[in-house]
């Protein structure tokens, strides 16, 4: 059983341009608080626990969140949905983290400025290579899912649905900066986790977990095994991919610059929390597949499909289709807006400013600002409509984001190392990573990554070490 | 192999779990618009 | 007189022997015969009618059966879909066919081989997955509690 189009392209257009209205409305209300280059960038450095939590959470709820997470389930079953939820430690654990990075850098403005400081030029040029690279596909992944999103639900062609998608966020993001990102990040989150419980209620009422577990337990037993191999390797191997994504991304760097100094920890713990049980969730739904006899064709399309069957047979008809669209529409656009705003930041203050030693005073701000956001947007848009196999790309970055774990928490935890050692362990891990990807078995890239980074980090921390130099005032930008 | 009421407990979990963090944020939206803290 | 003869033969044979080919075949992709192996527990199936101008509408079922004769069999799907994706299998021999839902012939059967990683090396990778996660939280956590000693 394959999609169906539940409504008509009309629907579909009218709903994301509804909400694409509402969005581009509210990021130029409050784009008016940014004043300045903080407040565009930073939200004004002073965000509160609420908006904290909830940003850092919806930005981790991708549209792979709500499209993968059912994918594991379906193929790995109870660990698929465990190994998946285990990438909210990644959130909790920069708890600690974000308290080391105001202390560190109190006027920081980027990722960039943290390894440019600990780990020099060349430490700095490895980390905007890989998280120029990541970001990119990351983002290119995004407008893919929502383009093939709107095709699939609404009958809207790929190209225009992509580009609406991304437009709408551009948009809101152009506007209204990190205050719109945030604020629009609320409203989405709060979308995100009463459609998923919705959704995965209805599916309940249909048929209780207990009468779920007998089908599986008899047609799909090995999903329900506690040694079910793949599924236990892919546990340690999500976990340190979600590792290296938060700990290394202007994406989460740029949150804990825009929050208050006390609010950064409990928020990003928080947040870690909230998004933890999203994945087995909406992984239920696609153990439901089977027991609700819905024959799966397409295992990237399940979590959808499953859910409009479901509301489908609950009478909801078009209504089914409008709700998940909302949903993963949502999920999509919260991750969209954060990659644009993170990364075009990393372009302007890293690269525009810190290589070419650009001007950012008074009005040059905000022209340079929406060159950056409109660059990246653009390149994304390219690579969207290309065809191009991004999301190998994306998931084969496991090894370059897991060796960037350790010698970020050096960076921010320890007073010496062996910069040498540990710049030539991240050169490793990557290629391990990429090596053991592609060679042996995709389960194992982030693992081999991370763990031959780790192993030269902490011998970079006894042979030869040297201080970190002192932490030096950030240049104000304006 | 997991046991039915593991499964069961963890699925309910995961559900209520999912709704309480949404309770959760409405509610500290509202204690940081009292105190002033939003942003 | 030849035409005329071959096309009336054509029209006894096809109404008098409407099976003589099987309907519908699995798609394959390279050697027919080898069977398809797993490693996750994950099985593609997919399968074609003989002739797809007449497929319009046309239901299938598919079985599975761990032995080659089909002595004990079960229904895996009865429907219209042209593919199926089953997860879960455990490890073993399984061997599947399928056939219109409305009592054509079998097609040939096809042999699915689920094979785990072997367990020795999935303990190894499981181990160094621990010590990674271990090491790594532990320096997180330490780190932490040394730095606010510290600052206080």
């Amino acid at each position: 059983m394959s999609l169906a189009v539940s409504m008509s392209p009309a629907t579909g257009w009218t709903v994301v341009i509804v909400l694409g209205i509402i969005w581009v409305l509210l990021g130029i209300y409050w784009g008016r608080k940014a004043k300045g280059s903080e407040g565009f960038m930073l939200a004004g450095r002073n965000v509160g626990l609420s908006l904290g939590a909830a940003t850092a959470m919806a930005t981790w709820v991708t549209s792979n969140t709500m499209m993968v997470a059912p994918v594991l389930a379906l193929e790995k079953g109870v660990w698929g949905m465990l190994a998946y939820a285990s990438a909210a430690f990644g959130l909790m654990l920069f708890a600690p983290l974000a308290i080391r990075i105001k202390r560190l850098l109190p006027d920081g403005f980027t990722a960039g400025d943290f390894f440019r400081q600990r780990y020099g030029r060349a430490g700095w040029t490895l980390f905007i290579l890989i998280t120029l690279l990541y970001s990119i596909t990351w983002l290119v992944t995004m407008a893919i899912a929502g383009g093939k999103l709107l095709e699939a639900l609404g009958g809207i062609p790929y190209a225009q649905g992509m580009t609406l998608i991304l437009t709408v966020c551009v948009l809101y993001t152009l506007f209204g900066g990190l205050f719109a990102v945030i604020g629009t990040d609320f409203i989405q989150s709060l979308i995100i986790l009463i459609g998923v419980v919705v959704i995965g209620v209805m599916v309940i009422v249909r048929l209780d977990a207990g009468e779920t577990y007998r089908h599986v337990a008899e047609h799909q037993p090995a999903l329900l095994d506690v040694m079910m191999p793949v599924a236990l390797l892919a546990f340690f191997n999500n976990m340190l991919f979600g590792f290296g994504e938060v700990f290394h991304n202007n994406v989460w760097w740029s949150r804990a610059f825009a929050m208050r100094e006390k609010v950064a920890p409990r928020a990003f713990f928080l947040s870690g929390l909230l998004w933890f049980p999203i994945p087995i969730a909406a992984g239920f739904i696609a153990l439901a597949a089977g027991p609700l006899g819905v024959n799966v064709t397409d295992a990237s399309k399940v979590g959808p499909v499953v859910a409009e069957h479901v509301l489908g047979q609950a009478g909801m008809g078009a209504m089914a289709g409008i709700l998940i669209l909302v949903v993963l529409f949502c999920s999509i656009a919260s991750s969209i807006d954060s990659l644009l705003a993170a990364t075009s930041d990393l372009l302007v203050k890293d690269i525009y400013v810190g290589l070419f030693k650009g001007n950012l005073s008074g009005r040059v701000f905000r022209k340079v600002v929406a060159v950056a956001i409109l660059s990246v947007a653009l390149i994304a848009w390219i690579l969207a409509l290309s065809g191009w196999n991004v999301a190998t790309v994306l998931y084969s970055a496991g090894g370059l984001v897991s060796s960037l774990i350790w010698p970020v928490i050096a960076g921010l935890f320890w007073k010496r190392c062996n910069r040498g050692l540990v710049l030539a362990g991240v050169v490793l891990g990557c290629s391990t990573g990429y090596y053991c990807f592609f060679m042996i078995e995709p389960y194992i890239g982030a693992l081999s990554g991370g763990a031959v980074s780790m192993f030269f980090t902490i011998l970079s921390r006894y042979v030869k070490p040297k201080p970190f130099p002192e932490p030096e005032p950030e240049p104000s930008l304006t | 192999m997991f046991s039915e009421t593991f499964f069961s407990v963890m699925i309910t979990v995961g559900l209520v779990w999912t709704a309480l963090g949404a309770v959760t944020l409405i509610a500290l939206l509202i204690r940081d618009w009292i105190r002033n803290e939003l942003w | 007189m030849g035409l005329r003869a071959t096309v009336s033969w054509l029209i006894f044979a096809s109404t008098a022997f409407p099976l003589v080919a099987a309907e519908v075949q699995f798609l394959v992709e390279g050697d027919p015969d080898a069977p398809i192996e797993s490693n996750s527990g994950v099985v593609a199936l997919e399968w074609v009618p003989a002739n797809p101008d007449e497929a319009e509408g046309i239901e299938f079922e598919l079985e599975k059966s761990e032995t080659a004769d089909f002595s004990e069999a079960t229904v895996l799907y009865r429907g219209p879909d042209r593919s199926t994706i089953l997860t879960g299998v455990r490890a073993g021999d399984y061997f599947y066919r399928v056939r219109t839902a409305d009592g054509g012939r079998w097609s040939k059967p096809i042999r699915a081989e689920v094979e785990y990683i072997q367990r020795g090396r999935l303990f190894a990778l499981l181990g160094i997955g621990l010590v990674v996660v271990g090491l790594t939280v532990a320096a997180i956590v330490g780190g932490h509690f040394k730095s606010s000693r510290e600052s206080s």
